[in-house]
């Protein structure tokens, strides 16, 4: 058992877990880098399509380049990174514990940033029913066999969801010949980026079957069927509709949920919309000395964001191992009403002289509003510009602390039509 | 006259645009925030382009890996067929770097296929 | 090759689940030649695989029948063959709900039953007693019987330990073998014909599930019929916000013991099942109706469930002898001696399998059959390593004697990379996805498989020297990738 200390432990090596290194190391702070697989970057190395790094870097990157900058930073800055290295428990006093092909190793860290991102929702958790034959897959892992292994999930398949992984399959499945029938998506509005819409599914003629939902599986050894049919505003199948389309393949797009396992033995709060830490504005958990940045926080539609969230969190642990953290006792809740599902963070300090940037997205697409936050009765912030939201797209908005300063009660942020 | 549905990719913003045609020319735009709008909608329906993402295999001989490559620039839709043919085609034996070009000219575009990754052996 | 140069057992059991693997489990303590056939490519592909786990204590069946016999005999056996096989249980506890006067009075002849049956530790308890033990049950509850003695298993894993200790000791078992044909010879032994292979066997034990009548048809038998009755079950995540430890049932009705909330060994938890008969023996697809069922029963139990924690939704099928009063069919065949049947195994066949194993060993000794104890006759069994309840020190020595403990390839459950290739290269090892699954738990937690699949499939391939595309994920037929994309 070796046991090892550092200032800033990073669990994670995807993208919210390399600009977290890179900005706390820039923190002067000594940092290791935990990750599971056998190669830094995460989920971005299965992305190899083009969209990535229009905000950070001006320029459209496929995953594995925009990775490629952040991993070239990391051995720039020589960051200590632990491949092959599974993390097992974190304790409240920031005792983390892991293995690899060497042993049970032990981290002392200052500060530790949850960066572990997320996982998909499966046929399970949505509970389809049917048969439970081979051929089911979720988009995230028929992409990883497609563009990693070299391996072909099926000859025809059905998605179901219009998540953003849904809509880049269905254009990558096409360009290697896999036929792809259709996209199913049980809301009335996709749930993916409009762009993906258009650049995967309207260039290749791949149909959009909205308010359709999967009701079974056909097919004991694999799929050889599965029966669609509409819902009504219940999404619920409305009978006479079921429809059979034969196919080989069932790719899922259906969600996402951050994966808080370890947040969770570490005594870290949850929001129970978010599925992921509560944070104050410096995104520290409610265990001193815990962060968490990215898709472990609450899922981000582009991994521009997550990229700066993370690197606003590896300074901020940087900052907190080295005592250097600014914190005052006056901190108001942040709640989201109306049409506004969750905000992060749930906590801000309006005393400290920093703006606060607030997160929220919308359950439901709104034509035409504007975000308004208020304190008590008193609107501290108004957006100037009407525009559409909808539930696939992070809004992000800057609140001045002058607005708030001397606030006492909590803040709320809704959406007006 | 017919109105096509586009998403403009000239900055983050990535307004939803709503192009109508006539007379095979784009007489008006909906949804743009900016000018540039405008422009894009333009090329958009003369002729649209995309970037084109694959992966080519790479034989070391002991094990076969997979090599991310992409058009260095965005290239016409129609040529995207013919480029993932000679992607497919394309076999490497060798190291490379992200950004190196794989195939020149790829599908007489007069863009090239480029490694979107550094595989080293 | 000449059938009569052919080895000639002395029992072949035919159906590998949790009522054969019992039966050759209990046989090899004896001197005799045993074989099992199993039609499928793995053990415990049934019922047993699709089956809530509860080893209840007896208090349920009505005195006199079979199961009022086997059940208690079975479930007493539990904890020590946990010991002896090294598989793992859980001590939960039962309670069986009163919601109404009626219900009480139900409570009250399971109790009596309970007594009668031989059944120890089985108490009637108010409701605030209930709440006490498990605060998150509805305050609708008015009372109900504890049983502390009930425990919990995983079935295919008793399965695969009651067989692998049965290979050990000397046991033939005969995966992808489907019996075709049974013909009885003039010296009175019989001849099995399987799609492979033919066998010879002084006598047969037909515990072949929901296809027993028809295996024993292939004999000439037809004394009884089988039905199926298809349950449909759930799996919840293993972070329950309305955590429970006790397995929680509602008052039974005459075909089904109900609606039934169960903590399972690893943590996690079982909602099942629902009850309805079907005709088509092969249909273990699950329905919506059946898992609203479920959902309902389960808030029923507990008014708070969360519906968002199920990760995954099954069905089986129980096998049922049809006008039997739901009792087990286990005896001599009146037509054909030497025949033995255990069938009809529904509910709880878990439980009772040990009993009904003994039962069936008495059953040959009647039909003549000569059991001497087997010289060197071993009772163990060792499970392969668990990582995940290896303590630090443990995990550092099993990683520094193979490195490929060191590699979690399941994170959901913490399986590594050395805990798959052991169960691969077991007595009886895992060759599908699924079959990794059962050993192993890899893919059973929430992420339902989705960051791990590839890793298995990998070792899958690699320890079995076959391609990828050729790993199948359960049935024959179930390739789980189609080919190579370039």
């Amino acid at each position: 058992m070796k046991t090892y200390k550092y200032d800033v432990v990073i669990v994670g090596g995807g993208p919210a877990g390399l600009a977290a290194a890179v900005s706390a190391k820039k923190q002067q702070a000594k940092v290791a880098i935990l990750e599971r697989n056998g190669e830094l970057g995460g989920i971005l190395e299965q992305c190899i399509h083009a969209g990535f790094g229009l905000h950070v870097f001006k320029e459209e990157l496929t995953g594995p380049e925009y990775a490629e900058r952040f991993i070239d930073q990391v051995e720039d800055l020589d960051i200590d990174v632990f491949l092959n290295t599974m993390v097992l428990d974190i304790t409240k006093d920031r005792h983390v514990s892991a293995i690899c092909g060497e042993g049970v190793l032990h981290f002392e860290a200052g500060a530790v940033v949850l960066a572990m991102g997320c996982r998909e929702r499966t046929r399970g958790a949505i509970r389809i029913p049917g048969d439970r034959g081979a051929g089911v897959f979720t988009a995230g892992i028929a992409q990883r066999y497609i563009n990693l292994e070299n391996m072909k999930p099926g000859t025809k398949a059905v998605i179901l969801g219009s998540g953003d992984i849904g809509l880049i399959m269905a254009r990558r499945l096409t360009l290697e010949g896999i036929e792809v029938e259709g996209v199913y998506e049980i809301m009335p509005y996709p749930n993916g980026l409009y762009r993906n819409i258009i650049n995967c599914l309207d260039d290749f003629g791949i149909p959009l079957h909205l308010s359709t939902t999967i009701t079974r599986i056909n097919g004991k050894d694999r799929v050889h069927s599965v029966e669609v049919a509409k819902v009504d505003e219940h999404r619920q199948p409305i009978p006479g509709t079921e429809r059979e389309i034969a196919c080989d393949t069932v790719l899922l797009s259906v969600g996402l949920i951050p994966e808080n396992e370890l947040s969770r033995k570490a005594g870290v709060a949850l929001d129970p919309v978010t599925k992921g830490p509560v944070v104050d504005e410096n995104l520290e958990t409610e265990v001193p000395g815990i962060f968490a940045c990215g898709n472990v926080l609450h899922v981000h539609d582009v991994v521009d964001y997550v990229t700066t969230e993370a690197e606003e969190a590896g300074e901020k642990a940087a900052l907190y191992a080295k005592n250097a953290l600014k914190k005052s006792d006056a901190s108001v809740a942040v709640h989201a009403e109306g049409p506004v599902r969750y905000t992060v963070p749930e906590f801000v300090d309006p005393e400290d002289g920093a703006d606060k940037k607030i997160k929220f997205r919308v359950g439901a697409p709104i034509e035409k509003g504007v975000t308004v936050i208020k304190a008590g009765e008193k609107e501290v912030y108004r957006e100037k510009k009407a525009h559409r939201f909808l539930p696939s797209n992070m809004e992000i908005h800057t609140l001045k602390c002058s607005a708030i300063a001397g606030v006492r009660g909590d803040l709320t942020v809704s959406v007006e039509e | 006259m017919k109105k096509i549905k586009m998403s403009c990719t000239t900055c983050p913003n990535s307004c939803e645009l709503l192009a109508t045609v006539e007379n095979d020319q784009v007489v008006a735009v909906e949804g743009n925030l900016c000018k540039r709008g405008v422009t894009f909608a333009e090329s958009e329906y003369r002729c649209p382009v995309r970037v084109l993402t694959s992966t080519m295999i790479l034989d070391t001989g002991a094990k076969a890996v997979m090599v991310p490559v992409r058009s260095a620039k965005p290239i016409p839709k129609a040529a995207m067929q013919d480029a993932m043919q000679a992607i497919s085609k394309t076999h490497l034996h060798h190291a490379v770097k992200m950004g190196e070009a794989l195939i020149k000219n790829v599908a007489d575009t007069g863009v090239d296929i480029v490694a979107s990754k550094t595989v080293l052996m | 090759m000449n059938n009569e140069l052919k080895k000639l057992y002395d029992v072949i059991v035919i159906g590998g689940g949790i009522t054969g693997t019992g039966v050759i489990h209990e046989l090899a303590k004896y001197d005799i030649d045993v074989a099992l056939l199993e039609r499928k490519n793995d053990i415990a592909m049934m019922a047993t695989k699709g089956n809530g786990g509860v080893v209840h204590p007896g208090y349920d069946p009505h005195p006199g029948t079979l199961k009022a016999k086997l059940n208690p005999r079975g479930a007493r056996m539990y904890p020590q063959l946990a010991k002896d096989l090294d598989f793992h249980i859980r001590h939960t506890g039962t309670m069986v709900f009163a919601y109404s006067e009626q219900d009480l009075k139900k409570v009250d002849e399971l109790c009596d039953n309970a007594r009668v049956n031989g059944v120890e530790q089985v108490e009637r308890i108010t409701g605030d007693q209930v709440r006490n033990r498990e605060p998150y049950v509805s305050d609708k509850v008015l009372g109900a019987l504890l049983a502390h003695t009930t425990t919990m298993v995983d079935p295919f894993e008793v399965a695969i330990a009651f067989a692998e200790n049965a290979k050990l000791n000397g046991t033939d078992i005969f995966l992808e073998s489907e019996v075709q044909d049974i013909s009885k010879d003039e010296d009175g032994n019989f001849t099995i014909t399987t799609n492979h292979d033919t066998y010879r066997t002084r006598y047969i034990v037909d515990a072949a599930g929901i296809y027993a009548d028809d295996v024993a048809a292939m004999a000439g038998i037809h004394e009884y019929k089988i039905q199926g009755r298809h349950g449909n079950l759930c799996v919840v995540d293993n972070h329950l916000p309305t955590p429970i430890r006790t397995v929680m049932f509602p008052c039974p009705s005459p075909d089904t013991k109900g609606i039934a909330l169960i903590p399972m060994p690893h943590g996690n938890y079982i909602i099942g099942s629902t009850a309805t008969m079907r005709t088509n023996k092969e249909d273990t697809s699950n329905d919506a109706e059946g898992i609203q069922d479920l959902l309902d029963g389960a808030h029923k139990l507990i008014p708070n469930f969360d519906d968002g924690s199920v990760i995954r939704t099954f069905a089986g099928q129980r096998p049922v002898a049809l006008n039997n009063d739901n009792d087990f069919w286990i005896c001599e065949s009146e037509t054909v001696p030497h025949f033995i049947h255990a069938a009809g195994i529904q509910s709880p066949g878990v439980a009772s399998s040990p009993g009904i194993a003994e039962y069936v060993r008495d059953l040959l000794a009647d039909a003549g059959l000569d059991l001497k104890p087997r010289p060197g006759y071993n009772k163990y069994r060792k499970a392969p390593v668990d990582f995940s309840e290896c303590s630090d020190e443990e995990k550092d020595q099993i990683i520094a004697q193979d490195p490929r403990y060191g590699q979690i390839v399941c994170r959901c459950e913490t399986v590594t990379e050395g805990e798959i290739v052991a169960a691969i290269h077991q007595p009886l090892g895992a060759h599908t996805v699924e079959g990794v699954k059962r050993r192993t738990r890899a893919g059973m937690g929430r992420c339902q498989s989705g960051f791990c699949q590839f890793k298995v499939m990998k070792i899958l391939a690699r320890e079995l020297g076959i391609p990828e595309e050729a790993v199948k994920f359960e049935e024959d037929h179930s390739p789980v990738l189609l080919g190579h994309v370039k």
